[in-house]
Formats: structure tokens, sequence, C-alpha cells
């Protein structure tokens, strides 16, 4: 079968990354990505299936990834060579026409381990175990060389990783169910979720995380900054009260509460800020504009970077992170507000994106699809985003022969 | 003998006509038919100007006493003055006011006042700088007053210095400089660039509070000023007027002291500026085509240092000294007499080149809403009877309209531009949905007060300014202007004259007349 | 840690450095060649009675009225270079030696030495003293600092305690002008013209009181004062009042003694191109 495939080479590594702004296709195509012949994986239980993605998305991380631009850091979590794409909608090989969302992470139980102390409570995000047990290392299925990925004719996964879809659900909310659990996430990590909130960026992760926090939160104001004419469209759509460039948000931060400005010394500011872009200028940004005392958080990837952090320190400001999703706690009346009735206070992230996904109907985000054979365009696309109208790109696979077959 | 004004139509044998364009011109050629309004040429001037004061302090009109005989020793006299949005630019040393103003201390020196207060009546306009003050001033009025403490500039969020001094009979609140009010004598010295300067409005509205200003500086009020330039036919003056007598009643003494000057708005270098094109010689060519060309090779923010350093070689023609409205109506007949031409007939489209300076950007930059405001608030009203253009005709005007703001004198026009414009341009939602929240900015206010910012309802001001224009016009071009934020005001643009007037057919139909402001210099418009 | 403090500040400052042969040559050459040179280009002086000043025999007391930071470099300027180069001036301890970078560039560059103004100090009078007697002229300026408003302050006595104790001639100077070019509350430099005065000799009587001396001296300088203002015989005129010091410190005073300074410069000179008249 036919997977776009990761592989060690340095070079390749090397030339994508500085081909990447001025000659994009040629550092795709001579970057680590390559369309293979390949075997699907193994399954190393009876409790792995096969499944056939319809669609999968292309994520920021991804491209990261391919442009060899991540952290170093994560080297060691994956296992190559690997086979991308997380954000799966597919079917079951040995049930055709089920149609299941795989829920990435590669935990404890998945790797055929006793629960670790975050999975014991549901922290899966956290789980220790992303480099030991059945599988290679890998913090996600599309990091690990044992499972396969989405950006594939075929791959494998654990049967507890799977989500039946109901019968109405579009492919294409099916396929952001995993953006909108992170975003579900991110919209959940402020420890106050009212006041002024700020959102900077609107891609995929910006614009998940406001139709998140617009029915998760009880913000007086949501403000988003956005560059790009179908961003800035979109956020207004999705329940975004003002629409921002870049260069305005120091203004409205001051404006917000009639506050003094002294150079960038702001006297208030934003209750909460998400950074949805993670780059120095963001997130320097989001600390300056910001009220004192508030949080950021940071939701966006982001990589080394050389940051000041002056205003962090003077203003008592908050700085936390945001990673992928495991289990919730909701208060009772947002639990009801959002029809949620039957539950402990403590749902699992997925099944509330499961929840949401029909009304928040994020199916929209998806802009461009193309075939596997074109990957060189779809990241292209995917790694201009915004400049170029996209928002999710996904790779289509529905239109493969084996689907008739079966 | 300066010839009047008057009305060109275009020929084939019509050179190509000047346009400002901000820092730069175009030359233009307008479609054969269109009409092209030269102003007249420049009065001559007074030559013996301190003898001229002299004679009008003490030959004043109206109700009033020449001005030794209201000066006595122990009295409290507060001389109030136009600020630096006059003229435009300003006027090549020595000033008006200086002139006007040594001639007042004297008489006052004489008397032996040494109660003296200085006031620059700034209403909601920016302070003046040192160096702006002794220009306007005179070093010797400067260094006499500043360095005692008698040389203020007016700061209407100075409350305790405020006072209420009635209301009119309309419920318009009437609360001035307390220093003003409760002088025995206040001299208020005027510049009449344009009919809309002066009269009541000089102390009405330049030595008043937010909260008074507020009752005639709003869109209802611009809407029924047609034109704002025609004080018979303004509401904006009614409103300043009502609020005149309600001064007048509460006994605030008023010799006013205005001027008018002549139209000799630009010098040597520049003289091709105010000729007729077809009357360049060649050394006019030279100097256009020389400058012109230095320009375009020239950063915008050096070519605007130059412009900005230009003075105006303007004469004095006229000063007039006594009871307010006894004055006015002698100064607005002078300025009439300069800059009044009679045209016959409305056009579809109107055409103007916007300059590098407006009332407000002394010494700055003329941001996006600056030039909203000069198009359609200035040069837009500078008419009487009936507008030059149409209702629903179309306004076409040339301007790079870059998005630069001067952070240090317009902080609130940077956030009126991004948070109120990206949401309206409507003048009643604007006004009703932001003004309060900006004008009791602390921000602002404390900026105005103790920087050299405008106070933070300035821009809606300008944007009611150009109220009247946006309910008359069809639509709005402006040639050469950046598209964004073209767009973000509310109105096209277009990059060249024949796209403009393509995009003007549209909305006017195929075959529009068009009017040409041409300026400079100043030029209004008397339409029947 | 504090550097230990090998001189000491103010009036303990010690000016002996710039009072060397050496030193005193290169002050002469810089005042020669840039700072009079540069005086003049801003302040533009008229020099009035010049020619008293070439039968002068060192050590003279020069006194002046006081108006700017302009006005000891202007002294400096009009002075003839034998005059010149054995001058040192009187400068306020607490503002001119307060930091000892400051005070060995206030010694070297114009040859000032420590005074103390807030009150009289023996250590201030005795080193004039000295200095006068070892043949240096000496520049004082008895109004205690520079004018707040333009107009002229009381004098205070020490110079004329000094004179009679030496027994040199005291030569009053009356500079106008200065102020309207960088008085003590402006920003900047605003380039203009100037008045400078020379007075004839002043020498203490026989017996003379301190206080009486300071009084002629007083007098001669409103002599000079009324003489910037108007012209040699009404300035002499008797019973007429003269500027020293000001009757009042209102307005109308400084209007009537400025009268004669309209002046209407245009504050930016350049471009003149472009309609400023400079």
């Amino acid at each position: 079968m036919k997977a776009l495939v990761v592989s060690r080479s340095p070079a390749r590594f090397l030339t994508a990354r500085l081909l990447k702004d001025r000659l994009t296709d040629k550092a795709i195509e001579s970057g680590p990505l390559s369309l293979k012949d390949v075997d699907t994986p193994k399954q190393p239980s009876n409790e792995w299936v096969r499944v056939r993605p319809l669609l999968s998305g292309i994520c920021g991380s991804d491209i990261a990834t391919v442009f060899f631009k991540s952290s170093r850091y994560f080297d060691p979590l994956t296992s190559l060579p690997f086979t991308p794409g997380h954000e799966i909608v597919g079917e079951r090989v040995d049930r055709p026409g089920e149609r299941v969302v795989v829920e990435p992470a590669l935990t404890c139980a998945i790797r055929g381990l006793a629960p670790c102390r975050f999975c014991a409570v549901g922290e899966t995000q956290r789980c220790e175990s992303i480099a030991i047990g059945d599988l290679k290392e890998g913090i996600q299925l599309g990091y690990c060389a044992s499972t396969g990925g989405g950006w594939s004719n075929e791959f494998i996964a654990h049967e507890r990783a799977l989500h039946l879809l109901p019968e109405t659900m579009t492919l294409e909310d099916a396929v952001m169910i995993e953006p909108l659990a992170c975003a579900i996430h991110i919209s959940l990590v402020p420890n106050r979720r009212q006041g002024n909130l700020a959102i900077i960026g609107a891609g995929t992760v910006g614009l998940t995380t406001l139709a998140a926090s617009a029915r998760l939160g009880e913000y007086d104001s949501i403000t988003v900054v956005a560059k790009h004419p179908l961003q800035r469209q979109l956020a207004k759509v999705l329940g975004a009260t003002q629409v921002l460039y870049p260069d305005e948000l120091l203004g409205a931060a001051r404006r917000l509460h009639a506050s003094q400005r002294v150079g960038r010394y702001l006297s208030d500011g934003f209750d909460t800020i998400i950074d949805a872009v993670g780059s120095t200028s963001t997130i320097e940004s989001a600390v300056e504009t910001v009220r004192p005392g508030g949080e950021v958080i940071v939701a966006g990837m982001p990589s080394r970077q050389s940051l000041d952090l002056a205003p962090l320190w003077h203003r008592e400001v908050t700085l936390k992170g945001a990673y992928a999703y495991g289990q919730e706690q909701l208060e009772p009346a947002t639990a009801k507000r959002i029809g949620l009735l039957d539950n402990d206070g403590r749902p699992r992230t997925f099944d509330l994106a499961l929840h949401l996904a029909p009304e928040l109907g994020l199916g929209r985000l998806v802009t461009h699809r193309y075939r596997l054979n074109e990957y060189v365009p779809a990241l292209r696309k995917a790694y201009h985003g915004g400049r170029e109208d996209a928002i999710k790109v996904v790779f289509d696979l529905t239109k493969r022969k084996s689907v008739h077959d079966a | 003998m300066p010839r009047p004004g008057f009305v060109l139509e275009v020929d084939r044998a019509t050179p190509p006509t000047l346009f400002w364009h901000g820092e730069s011109f175009r030359l233009e050629r307008l479609p054969r038919g269109s009409r092209i309004l030269y102003p007249p040429e420049p009065l001559n001037p007074i030559n013996d100007v301190r003898a001229a004061i002299e004679k009008a302090l003490d030959n004043p009109v109206g109700d009033a006493q020449p001005l030794s005989s209201l000066l006595n020793a122990n009295m409290k006299l507060t001389i109030a003055f136009d600020d630096v949005s006059l003229p435009l630019p300003q006027m090549a040393s020595p000033d008006i006011r200086s002139l006007v103003i040594e001639a007042v201390l004297e008489r006052a020196a004489e008397a032996g006042v040494t109660d003296v207060a200085l006031i620059a009546a700034l209403a909601l306009h920016r302070r003046m700088t040192e160096g702006e003050l002794r220009h306007a001033l005179g070093n010797r009025v400067y260094n006499a007053l500043a360095p005692r403490g008698q040389l203020t500039q007016h700061d209407a969020e100075d409350k305790p210095n405020m006072t209420v001094v009635g209301e009119t009979d309309r419920g318009e609140l009437v609360e001035l400089n307390r220093r003003a009010v409760e002088s025995d004598l206040l001299v208020y010295v005027n510049i009449n660039l344009v009919s809309m300067d002066g009269g009541h409005k000089s102390v009405a509205t330049g030595l008043a509070s937010y909260d008074s200003i507020k009752f005639h500086h709003n869109v209802d009020t611009m809407v029924h000023s047609r034109s704002f330039m025609d004080r018979h036919n303004s509401e904006l003056h009614s409103s300043n007027w009502r609020m005149g007598h309600v001064i007048k009643e509460a006994g605030v003494k008023i010799f006013q002291i205005e001027t008018t000057l002549n139209t000799a708005t630009f010098p040597e270098n520049f003289r091709f500026l105010a000729k007729r094109e077809w009357e360049w010689n060649l050394r006019d060519r030279g100097s256009f085509i020389a400058s012109s060309e230095a320009l375009k090779r020239t950063p915008p923010h050096l070519a605007r240092q130059i412009f900005q350093s230009v003075r105006s070689p303007y004469g004095v023609t006229g000063i007039t000294a006594g009871e307010v409205e006894a004055v006015h109506e002698i100064t607005l007949e002078r300025v009439y007499q300069q800059q009044l031409v009679r045209v016959d007939g409305q056009s579809d489209i109107l055409t103007l080149g916007l300059p590098f300076i407006g009332p407000y950007n002394v010494n700055s930059i003329m941001n996006p809403i600056l030039v909203y405001c000069l198009g359609l608030g200035y040069f837009f009203n500078m008419y009487r009877n009936k507008p030059l253009v149409r209702k629903g005709g179309v306004l076409i005007m040339s301007h790079p309209n870059r998005p630069e703001f001067d952070p240090a004198f317009h902080p609130s026009y940077v956030d009126f531009f991004d948070q109120v414009l990206s949401e309206t341009t409507d003048p009643l939602v604007i006004e009703s949905k932001y003004e309060e929240s900006f004008a009791r900015d602390p921000w602002y206010i404390h900026l105005y007060r103790t920087g050299n910012a405008y106070h933070g309802v300035h821009p809606f001001y300008m944007w009611y300014w150009g109220a009247h224009a946006l309910d008359h016009l069809g639509g709005v071009i402006i040639l050469g202007g950046d598209p964004k934020t073209t767009r973000r005001l509310g109105f096209q643009s277009a990059s060249t004259m024949a796209d403009a007037l393509e995009m003007a057919r549209t909305i006017v139909g195929s075959d529009p007349s068009i009017m040409h402001l041409h300026s400079p210099p100043l030029v209004m418009a008397d339409v029947y | 840690m504090i550097p230990p403090r090998t001189h000491a500040t103010g009036t303990n400052y010690d000016t002996t450095f710039s009072r060397k042969e050496v030193v005193r040559r290169v002050r002469g050459f810089l005042l020669d060649t840039s700072i009079a040179p540069l005086t003049r280009s801003i302040a533009k002086p008229t020099i009035i009675n010049a020619s008293a000043l070439e039968t002068l025999e060192r050590p003279i007391i020069f006194v002046a009225n006081h108006q700017s930071h302009l006005d000891t470099p202007l002294i400096l300027t009009v002075l003839p270079p034998k005059l010149r180069h054995h001058t040192v001036v009187g400068a306020g301890a607490d503002f001119f030696f307060d930091r000892r970078t400051k005070g060995f560039f206030s010694s070297t560059l114009l040859g000032a030495i420590p005074i103390d103004r807030v009150r009289p100090s023996r250590a201030s009078a005795e080193l004039a003293t000295q200095l006068l007697e070892e043949g240096w002229n000496l520049v004082l300026f008895p109004e205690g600092g520079r004018t707040p408003d333009g107009l002229t302050q009381e004098l205070k006595s020490g110079a004329a305690q000094i004179a009679i104790k030496v027994g040199r001639p005291v030569v009053p100077i009356f500079i106008d002008g200065t102020y309207e070019i960088f008085g003590k509350t402006a920003d900047r430099i605003h380039p203009g013209s100037t008045t400078v005065i020379i007075g004839e000799p002043l020498y203490a009587r026989d017996q003379e009181r301190v206080a009486d001396f300071n009084g002629r001296i007083t007098h001669a300088l409103g002599i000079l004062g009324r003489e910037a203002a108007t012209d040699f015989y009404t300035a002499r005129k008797p019973n007429e009042a003269l500027p020293f010091p000001a009757p009042s410190r209102s307005w109308v005073e400084e209007w009537r003694t400025n009268a004669h300074r309209h002046n209407h410069r245009d504050s930016r000179k350049w471009p003149k191109l472009f309609g400023s008249r400079g």
C-alpha cells in the first residue's frame, strides 16, 4: 500500500529547512518525506485493528516535522521512519462501513502496560510511557514507526483508540474532532474563563479554540488577532467580538479599560491571552498585553526562541503551556449549558469533542483537499496557510479503489 | 490690481491641471468640457501693519470703547489667541498675532497692568511647543511672560480652572476657562484664514471644555451646517452665537481683534503653485519639474519635513477690533472679498487635490482621518448656497493616504482608525457607540494635558466634520490612495484619473459634468 | 565599593592644575580657535567702548550682570587676548564643581574657580585674593546666579570686598541679550545678537566702606544697562530710574527694559530657502 514516509536522512532534513521559504515545492520534493510502497505494520496483539483513512488532516506540527523546523527536543520522542497523520477519520478494515475517529495518543493502555500515575487519573497527555512497551518511541500515532499514520492507505490502531462516529456526522466535521479536542483542552486551561480573552492567531488552532472558548467560557469579549481575509471572516462567524491586525493589539488592550500606557508598558489588559501561534513576537506581545497577574496560554507549538521576559516578571504574568488532551474537569453549570447531562464532572476531552462537533460545525474549516500523490501542493498550501486562504488542508483518501473493492 | 477668480472651461488648448497630492503634485488632463474653479489672486496687503493695528485699537467698531480707555493698573487682563492650527502653513515672521499682541501689551504696560495672562485658545487641540509659541508671539512677548508663568495654554480638562458661565435657551452648557471669564477684560486675537473662523466661535469654542463643545461638535449640528463655512447657514455657528450671547449676558467683557490675510501662500520657490497653468513661464515649468521630480525621489518623511518648514509670505488685508459681532461681519466681508468666486450650477463630480497640510497636522503627519476631514470637511464645505457637487454626486480627491500616524500628536487617532473605523464608518453610530469612551479615556487626557496630543475625542470631530458631505455624496474616490487604508475609510481608491472618472461614471451616469476646485490658494464657491 | 576620593568637590575642588603654564596655553589656544568663534556665531556681540580694555593692566576684577551660561564665554571672547589668557572666572561651586568631571572641564576650558554662593566663605575669598595677587584677572557675577526672568538682581558685595582688599580696579561690564538666546528657563539655544558694554575702571576710595563701593559698582552697571537700551547720553541723564537692580519683577519691567529688542527671528533658521526669513 501507498504511504507518505518520513525517513532518516540528515541531508534531506537540511535541504527542506534551507529551501522552505524560497523554493517550497523543491523543499518538499527533496525533503525527508516521500511517497512509498510499504507494508501495513504488524499488529502487536489482537486488540489492534487495521484502519483505512478516509480524510486525514495536515497539522502544524506535521508541517514543522516535514520542514525540520520543530524543536530538537522532539527528536528522541519519535521513531523513524514514520508515516505522519494523526487527525484521522477512517473505517475499520475488519468492519467495512464502520466509520471511526482515532484518538492518537500512544498511552500505557495502548502500549500494553499498566497505567502510569497520569494515565491512572485520565491525564493521558502527560503519560510517562511514550518510549516503552509494545511500540517504538512516539508521542502519538503519526510519529511512531510501529503504527503507521493517517497519510497512507492503511495503518493500525488499538481498539480502545477508536471512537465510533454517529451516522449523521459529515467526514469534514469528523476530521476536525481531533483538533477540536485540543482546542477544548486549551480553552479549559485558563483558571478563570471570564472577563476579556484574546486569541492570537487564526489558523486551525486559533479558530477551533475560539469556537470552543465561545461555547465553554463566559467571556465578556473575545478578541482575535488575524492577518488574512478568510481567517478574519471565519473569526467573526465563530464568535469573535473584534478581529484585529497584529499591530492593533496593544492599542486594543489599552482601550479595554482605558488604561495608562508608557512606552510598551500597559497598566491593564486582557485577562487571558491564548497564543495560537507560538512565535517570539506573539508570545512577547501576549505577555505585554495581558493584564498584570493575567495568564498567557501557549497553545501554538513553540520552538527555541529568545524572549524579553521583563514584562512577565514586572507584571507578574503566568505563562502556561497547553498540549493535547485527556480528561477535563467541568463545572456542573458549564456541563449543563452545553447539554452534557449525564456525566460525573470529569468527561474525556475526546468525548466532549464528539459531543460538541455537530453544533460547532467546524467542518467548514476544511478548505482544501488533495490526493495522497499530490502531497507537494498539499503541503505547500498548508505551509502557506492563511496567506493562501487555507485553514485546514486534508488528504482525501475516499477515492481509493480499495474502498470500492470492499 | 489683483485679478478675480473665475471658472475656466477645459478645451483642447487647456494645459494639464495641477493637483496637490500630499507632499507632491500631479498633473492631470481633465476631460473636455470640465470646469476649473480658479481662486482670485492675492489682494494687495496693508503696507504699514503696525499703524493699522494702532488705528484698529483706537477706533473699535460696534458698541466698544478704545482699548486704552479699558485698561487700568489694578485690572485683570487676559489675552487669548488662536493656536498653531492657523494660518496654514505657518506665517513667515513676524506672525500677525505677535504684532497685535505686542501692540496690546504696549498699551497694557503704559497703563501699568501687572496682572496680564496670555492664553493659547486651544480648545481640544494639542498644546503648542515652545518653538511654535515663540513663532506665533514673537520672542519679546514670550520672554516677558513665559518665565513668569503668565503665558499658559488652555486646558479643557483642568476642571478647577474651568467655570460654568450658563446655559443657552436650548440647554447648551457654556463652560469656559475660569481666568478668561473672571478677567475684567478679555482680548481675543484671531486670524481669520477661512470664513469658519472667528466671531463668537473664538471664545465659545476656543476656551471651552469638552462638556460644552459637545453641544455643537456633533453629527446633528454638522449635518445641518450648510456649509459650516457660511456663518449664516451654519448650525455650528448658530450654536456658538447663542453661547456668545450667554457669555455677554454673564458680563464677560470681550474685546475682539480679528485679522484677515490674503492668499499669498507660497514663497518664491513654489510660485508656480499659485499661477494658472497656461501662464507658467519657463522658470515655473522648470521649478515644477525640478520639485516634483525631486519629491518623487525623496522619502516621504523628508518631503514632509521640507514642506512643513515652509513659511508663508501672507500679507495682512485687514484688522478690526471691538464688539464681537460687529467685528466679525466686517471680517467676513474681507474673507469673501479675497476668496469668493461665483459658480453657476452644480456638477456631478467634484475633483480636488489635497495638500500636505491641514489645520491639525502642523509639524506632523497627515493621517488618513485628517485626509478624510480635509477633503470632506474643509474643501467640500468651501461653498455658499449649494455644494459644488450635486446631491448623490461623486468626490474625487487626490492624496497618497498612507496609513501613517504621529504617535505623539495623534494617539487617539490610531485607536480610532484601528478600532472604530474597522467596525463602522457611520458618523451616527460612531458618535453614540464610541465617543464617550474616547473622550473620557484617562490616558488621552493625560497626554493632552501634559504632552502635545490632541484630545481623545478629536478624531470623532474630524469624522463629524465630514458628516454633511457623507450625507450628500453618492461616492468618494481617493486618487492615488493606499487601497487598504482607503477601504477602511469606506471609500474606493483609483490609481489614475481615467480610472477614477470611470468608477465615478458608474455612480453618476455616463456623461457627467466635472468641476475641479483648484488649490492653492484657498477659494470659496458661491454656487447658484 | 566607593573608590577613595583623592579630590574633593565643591569649594574644596583643587583647581591649581588649571593654572599651570601648559594648561593655560592649551586653554588659550582652545579659546582663540573654537570657543570664541562659536560664541561669536551664536551671540553676535556688539562691543561698546572696547577701547577701554586696551589700556588696562593686569590684574583686573571684571564685574558683570548674569543672564545666561553664555555670559562667561562671551566675556572671554570680547577681552583682548593678553587679558583673556590670564583670566579666571568665579563660578558657583554648587553647580560647576558638584562633580569632579564637571569641575575638571569648567576649570580647564574656562578657567573657572569655585565660589561659594550660598553663604560668604573664607576659602573662596582667599582663593580669589591670592589669584589676583598672582596676577590673574578675575571675572565675577555678583548677582550670585543667572536671572530667573531677564531682570537684573541685587549685587552681592563680595566683589567690592575683594577689590578693596587687593587694591585693584573693578571694570563693570553689562551684557544685554544672552537671556533671549539661552536664558535660565530656555530649553535650547536661540541664536541672536547681543550687546556688551564696557565701563570705565572703578577704584575703591581711601577708607571706603564695602557697601558704598558696591553701591558705586551697582550705579555704574545701571548706567551701562540703560545705555544698552537707549544711547550714551540718555543713559547718563540724571534722575532717570536705573535698571539696576530692577525696581519690580513684573512683566512690565521686562517689557520696558527690552523695548529695544524687537526680535522677530524665526525660530527655525534652516532651511532658509522655503520662506523662513532668517
